[in-house]
């Protein structure tokens, strides 16, 4: 799972790697383990891409994960 | 297709002559540039960050919006990443088109959009504090003349 910006910086690190997750694991399991590894993740909204795409605000975090997957944790943009 | 992303000065003159050429009467260009003052506070530089691949598709499919909706204008657009001075370019735009108005109006959705969507992160390092624009919470004081930061955190593998 990659992190950006302040996410990267609360981490201390640019990527997790998240073991241990079920197989067919959803979006929101990983964000729930990464959440026991990053100190306030929740304290900025951050939306998700999975393979480079976001996924939708609405249910993209009950999506399945697949093998090889690439996550991504995207606090808000600020570029410009 | 050339990166959208430096990690140096970007070069407006060149952007602009990529888009120029004799079918067009109008070539509109912005640029943004680093500001010392944010919110009352003094700012020392700024930092960006981009999540490289995606930002590249993210400003490319933009790019082809824009063509697109303006089939006329020829639009190229360039971001730095990594430390910008005060003053310097951190963002630029050049939209060449027949006339002004498709010029102005495609520069401008191009601009509007790749600040809105595109996964770029910029960092406003002050004289007390670094903090991320949009990130209140990330606010950590002193290391304003630190090195400490990722700079470009770009070309990650899968």
């Amino acid at each position: 799972m990659l992190l950006f910006a302040g996410l990267r910086e609360r981490a201390g690190r640019d990527e997790l790697v998240l073991d241990g997750l079920p197989a067919g694991a959803t979006v929101e399991q990983a964000i729930a383990q990464a959440r026991g590894i990053v100190p306030g993740l929740d304290s900025v909204a951050f939306a998700v891409a999975r393979n480079r795409r976001l996924l939708p605000a609405a249910n993209g975090r009950r999506e399945a994960l697949a093998e090889g997957d690439e996550l991504a944790l995207l606090p808000p943009v600020s570029g410009g | 297709m050339a990166s959208a992303f430096t990690d140096g000065r970007i070069d407006v003159e060149a952007l602009v002559r990529s888009v120029a050429s004799d079918e067009h009467g109008a070539i509109c260009t912005f640029v943004g540039t680093a500001r010392r003052r944010s919110e009352g506070k003094e700012v020392r530089r700024l930092r960006y960050e981009a999540y490289l691949p995606m930002a590249e598709a993210a400003v490319a499919e933009i790019v082809a919006a824009a063509r697109a909706r303006w089939p006329q204008a020829e639009i190229a657009a360039r971001h730095r990443l990594g430390d910008c001075p005060l003053g310097e370019a951190s963002v630029a735009v050049v939209a060449a088109a027949p006339h002004r108005d498709e010029a102005f109006a495609a520069c401008r959705f191009v601009i509007d959009t790749v600040k809105a969507q595109a996964p770029i992160w910029k960092q406003e390092v002050f004289t007390d504090g670094t903090a991320w624009v949009g990130d209140p919470a990330s606010f950590r004081s002193g290391g304003a003349g630190a090195a400490g930061g990722a700079g470009a955190a770009g070309g990650r593998g899968p």
